[in-house]
């Protein structure tokens, strides 16, 4: 049961008044019985004045019982009980050597009693002194008592005081009783009447005091707790109008203030939420701009290559990306993670995506794509947001990499069981500085391998216990396979490693692996003019020997005697691929820069064909496409024929 | 490559055979070096060549100097008179 203050108050007063009664009648009844008591001492000392003046003057020494009956002293005596208390009043004669008192007259208040005892205490009768201290000290002159005494004659307090008879010859004692009963009963009187008053003033004074606290405080303050508990923020708030105490009506005002508040709180957390869902949903719509740019999984595959792209953001919208399509028989693969998260991030990815596909498309190379948009991220990059990117491009045909990178993780490398590290140049991130100066690379991909690049939220990932999954987990971790089952190994080590953690940042990975058709070959070849026949044995053995395959060995073979008589090199590597309807060769060799499509020679005299320069002319009218890199201290020469009559 | 010299009087016939590339090309000048002075008529039969590179054609260039209004070219396939016009020596040379 609760406690209700109105009741607590009562039955506190309730108890204060019991207490007050119990304490007000233990002290009255002692302070009454003390005054009672005084006032038989007083009334002692009267009797003993009263007395003084008759007692001297008998003469007890023939004091008879008739006579003593007659001569009107025991009425005198009775006289004076008047309406004192005193029940017995004798003489007696007492010394200090004896102990029996031998009484001498004896009467009592009441009448009956009177003519008992002076029956039974006539003239003569001795009786055992019981405790005589105050008898002792009657004999020794004073007023002694009161003492306590009870015996077949009641409850009594008694006095004793001596006179001297005959001529003070002979000492006698006066006793007089007190009746306590009667005592008792006019103390309790008394003090009946005082409790009773005091109980009526407490009482009135309580009830008074309840009957004020609940009109001015206990009924205002229920009102005030109704009022709270109905209290609807839809409606507006009337103020309380009371009777009552300033500090009640501070309360009820406060309460006003404070309802009007809430109201405007309520109003304004309305607004910021219907402000907030409308966020919300435009997050949303922005997450989903941003999947459908990059995609959650992205698979891509062609002849000669997979790839298998996947991104996982870690909040609603994130920076990274990733983006892969096939041009021009070349396969442009980026991976991207831009600074920061949100819509900023996201907006800036849009933007850099977007601009890296353009350049790509128009056929910059990586490395020349990167410094583009650096340059042009560099003139709109007010918030100093920027990005690493790793880029590349992949010759499905030979398996070649071309690729560039601008401060990005570094990629993994796997073929079959030899899983390592690629070590691009670092770079620089695209976004905050005019001269990247990013440098174009290459690797060759052998038939089956894999490159798996991934944004730092693979390696960056944590463990429960707050560890990063790092370089060497994700090196554990890649297993050989297809595109496809490279990157869900991967990402399904990454998910097992953070375990329940909340997802830090975006992971986003993208696997692509070189699938050569049978029409491959990759091989050194001997520095020197043997070069020349295996070449043909390669080609021919790919496209037969026919009249299109003489004709491409042909450029061929003045592309590698221009190099074996010319650049100085000892090392001297082609890859052969074919590729639907077309073959690309490709030579890499280590000597001296030289770039034979650089300036293409006029059309010489005839006469001067023979000092050289005829072949380079046939080579560009044979092949589709040529091309010439100068990547890493080695010269590389790309030449793309366009086969019409496919072996049979 | 097979390079046969036939010789009837002033006139030579060289008969080319199979691939003449940068590697066999050397062999075709020593062939044509070996022709006596008084040669002044040079024919270069090309039925059996398979393939001829840039070598090839430069000693072609050298052998046509030499033998001038001499030298005549029999019996090339499509393919190779593919190449020869592919690099003008159809406009020069006298081709049969």
């Amino acid at each position: 049961m609760k406690n209700h203050a109105l009741r607590q108050i009562g039955l506190l007063s309730v108890l204060l008044i019991v207490l007050t009664d119990v304490i007000l009648t233990l002290m009255m009844g002692i302070f009454a019985f003390r005054l009672v008591t005084e006032s038989c001492t007083e009334k002692a000392a009267d009797f003993r004045d009263a007395l003084s003046h008759t007692i001297p003057a008998l003469d007890l020494n023939d004091l008879e019982k008739d006579k003593i009956m007659r001569s009107g002293f025991p009425d005198y005596m009775r006289s004076l009980f008047g309406f004192s208390e005193a029940k017995y009043m004798y003489l007696f004669h007492a010394s200090h050597e004896e102990d029996k008192i031998t009484y001498i007259l004896v009467v009592a208040a009441d009448d009956e009693e009177n003519r008992r005892v002076f029956e039974e205490r006539s003239m003569g009768t001795t009786v055992d002194i019981g405790e005589r201290l105050y008898i002792d000290r009657a004999l020794d002159g004073e007023l002694a008592g009161p003492e306590w005494e009870s015996n077949e004659y009641g409850e009594v307090l008694a006095y004793y005081f001596p006179f001297s008879i005959n001529a003070g010859s002979e000492n006698v004692i006066v006793g007089i009783d007190f009746d306590v009963t009667k005592i008792r009963e006019k103390t309790t009187r008394y003090v009946t009447r005082i409790v009773l008053i005091v109980n009526i003033v407490l009482i009135t004074v309580l009830g008074l005091l309840l009957l004020i606290l609940r009109k001015k405080i206990f009924m205002p303050i229920k009102k005030l707790a109704v009022e709270m508990n109905n209290f609807d923020p839809e409606q507006k708030h009337e103020a309380l109008k009371f009777n009552t105490y300033q500090e009640i009506e501070e309360i009820s005002h406060s309460f006003d203030q404070m309802s009007e508040d809430i109201i405007g709180y309520i109003n304004n957390l309305r607004t910021m939420t219907e402000e907030r869902s409308h966020a919300a949903a435009e997050l949303n719509i922005a997450r989903r701009i941003q999947i459908g740019m990059v995609p959650q999984r992205f698979s891509l595959s062609g002849a000669g290559y997979e790839i298998c792209a996947l991104a996982d953001p870690a909040r609603e919208v994130g920076g990274d990306f990733y983006d892969c399509f096939e041009l021009n028989g070349k396969v442009c693969i980026v991976i991207a993670d831009v600074s920061g998260k949100g819509i900023a991030a996201a907006l800036f990815m849009a933007m850099t995506k977007n601009m890296l596909r353009e350049k790509l498309r128009a056929g910059a190379s990586p490395a020349s794509a990167l410094n583009e948009v650096n340059d042009e991220i560099c003139c709109m990059n007010p918030e100093n947001m920027f990005v690493t990117v790793f880029a590349a491009t992949l010759n499905p045909s030979t398996g070649e990499l071309r690729y560039a990178n601008a401060g990005h993780t570094r990629p993994l490398i796997i073929c079959g069981k030899k899983k390592s590290y690629l070590t691009p140049e670092p770079g620089i991130v695209l976004g905050l500085f005019e001269d990247a100066e990013i440098t174009e690379e290459c690797t060759m991909l052998g038939a089956g391998c894999s490159l798996l690049i991934y944004t730092d939220g693979v390696t960056e990932a944590l463990n429960p216990q707050h560890e990063l999954f790092g370089e060497q987990r994700l090196l554990d971790a890649a297993a050989d396979g297809n595109a496809e089952q490279l990157a869900a190994t991967v990402a399904d080590a990454v998910r097992a490693y953070a375990a329940d953690c909340e997802q830090s940042d975006d992971i986003t990975l993208t696997a692509v692996r070189f699938t050569p058709s049978e029409n491959y070959a990759d091989e050194q070849l001997p520095p020197d003019m043997n070069a020349v026949s295996i070449m043909r044995s390669r080609l021919t053995g790919i496209t037969g020997n026919n009249t299109e395959t003489r004709s491409i060995v042909l450029a061929c073979e003045e592309i590698l005697v221009n190099i074996l008589s010319y650049s100085g090199a000892d090392i001297l590597r082609m890859t052969v691929g074919l590729r639907q309807d077309r073959l690309t060769v490709r030579f890499e060799d280590n000597g001296r820069e030289f770039d034979p499509f650089r300036t293409i020679p006029a059309e010489k005299d005839f006469d001067d064909y023979e000092n050289g320069g005829l072949g380079i002319r046939m080579v560009m009218q044979i092949a589709e496409q040529t091309s010439f890199a100068r990547i890493n201290q080695r010269n590389i020469t790309g030449l793309t024929f366009l086969i019409r009559q496919p072996e049979q | 490559m097979t390079i046969t010299t036939e010789k009837n009087g002033n006139a030579a016939v060289i008969r080319l055979e199979g691939w003449l590339d940068t590697q066999s090309a050397p062999e075709f000048h020593t062939a044509l070096d070996a022709l006596e002075p008084e040669i002044t008529a040079l024919e270069l039969d090309l039925q059996k060549l398979e393939y001829i590179s840039s070598a090839g054609l430069r000693v072609i260039v050298t052998a046509y100097k030499k033998m001038k209004d001499g030298f005549t070219i029999s019996n090339a396939s499509a393919e190779i008179l593919d190449i020869f016009k592919m690099t003008g020596f159809d406009k020069k040379l006298n081709i049969k």
